[in-house]
């Protein structure tokens, strides 16, 4: 006599099936992480600055593209999306540090303001990479993620235009505007 | 050409990453010292300006990084979850909004046939309640008896589409008719009383039908003015 078994929504064969998509798509996506990890690390260092919070950046924008990786109709696009969020949340961080700072420069007494740098931490730090910092903050955003990612090493700008979806003279011309105005302000 | 233009020229061919410069700066700058000076600073001014984006966007990624991020991917799990995007909130709120305002306006529409249609019963009401009339006494008898009797002949003829007027009758008022028309179903109900003569309203007679109304002694309400006639 033939046995009926009725197998109610969400059994052990659906719960296998979706545990082998998800194992999929994670592998997937470890895939490109050895790619992808440093390049979110690099975009966000270049406008934080400061290497754990570039990292606590770059995990979040993986984390995030993680989450709606399956959402993803190009997988060609991977990159430039994942360059697109760690820039995002990049410069929310940056925004909001730079807030912070002036809130608290504007409201600290001298007694709690932060010590001034020795004289021999002076000396240490590069003058002209602080100024070139500075400079740099003041670009417009759409400068500002050309020149950081031109200046990596490995990729032209054709990849640049690649990774932005913005045509190679968007590119050159973005480029020539950001230089000529750092060079105005480090004069 | 004059050093202002050679040193602009100087200046984008360096932003531009070419450090070729076109023939006619070539030969303003071998008679110009200052522009060959400006030169060599923008030579100094741009490798130093590549070195330092190039430090600042090639910093040594930490080997915490990948780790980190892997671990970081095994703790976040994959729901299939449907989640709306945010601009589809704003639209459903919209288009509640646009029904909301629509249904009230459809049925403000609706109403205001029905609001016509009851005014005259309610200027009759009004006119009782704020008599104009010089005779108020007899004003108000005849509005009573006019309100009833429109009571009696439009309730049974009222057909289910036309709408029901509107009109408010006393209990007492709603008992005696019932009364009357028990008692005197097919008798013709004659209504003098709305023409009532203003000089004989003090005894006025009322006749409707077989009933006979005698002395209708209408007192003003408290509170209210008399008016002169």
């Amino acid at each position: 006599m033939q046995e009926l078994v009725l197998n109610p929504p969400g059994t052990t064969l659906e719960r296998d099936a979706a545990r082998q998509a998800e194992t999929s798509i994670r592998d997937e996506f470890e895939a490109r992480l050895a790619e992808c990890g440093p390049l979110a690390f690099r975009v966000a260092n270049g406008v934080l600055r400061n290497a754990a919070d570039a990292e606590d950046v770059a995990q979040e924008a993986l984390l995030r593209a993680y989450r709606r990786f399956r959402e993803l109709r190009d997988p060609a696009r991977f990159k430039s999306w994942i360059v697109r969020i760690a820039f995002r949340l990049a410069l929310d961080r940056w925004r909001s540090r730079k807030r912070r700072d002036t809130r608290e420069t504007a409201w600290s007494s001298p007694g709690n303001a932060p010590a001034t740098p020795s004289v021999h931490e002076m000396a240490e730090a590069n003058e002209f990479q602080v100024r070139l910092a500075r400079a740099l903050d003041e670009l417009p955003e759409k400068l500002r993620l050309v020149v950081i990612l031109s200046a990596m090493q490995g990729y032209t700008l054709e990849e640049v235009s690649g990774l932005l979806e913005i045509p190679v003279g968007t590119v050159k011309s973005r480029l020539f505007l950001a230089r000529k105005r750092l060079a105005e302000k480090l004069r | 050409m004059n050093c202002q233009v050679a040193q602009e020229k100087i200046t984008e061919g360096f932003a531009a990453g070419s450090a070729v410069l076109s023939q006619d700066v070539r030969t303003h700058q071998e008679n110009c010292a200052k522009c060959r000076l400006f030169y060599k600073q923008e030579t100094n001014l741009f490798a130093l300006l590549d070195a330092g984006l190039q430090n600042l966007a090639n910093q040594p990624v930490p080997t915490s990084l990948l780790p980190r991020l892997r671990a970081a991917l095994e703790q976040t799990p994959l729901h299939h979850t449907f989640t709306l995007p945010a601009w589809s909130v704003v639209a459903v709120a919209a288009t509640t909004v646009l029904v909301l305002s629509l249904s009230i306006l459809w049925n403000r529409g609706q109403r205001a046939p029905l609001g016509h249609e009851r005014a005259p019963v309610e200027a009759v009401v009004s006119k009782k309640t704020t008599p104009k009339s010089p005779h108020r006494s007899d004003a108000r008898t005849t509005d009573s008896i006019r309100l009833a009797t429109k009571t009696y002949t439009i309730s049974p003829r009222a057909k289910m589409s036309e709408p029901v007027p509107e009109v408010i009758v006393a209990g007492a008022e709603r008992e005696a008719y019932t009364r009357f028309v028990a008692t005197h179903v097919g008798d013709r109900v004659r209504t003098p009383m709305t023409n009532v003569d203003s000089a004989s309203a003090g005894e006025a007679t009322l006749e409707i039908a077989s009933l006979r109304i005698k002395t209708i002694e209408v007192q003003p309400l408290e509170g209210t003015e008399e008016e002169e006639p």
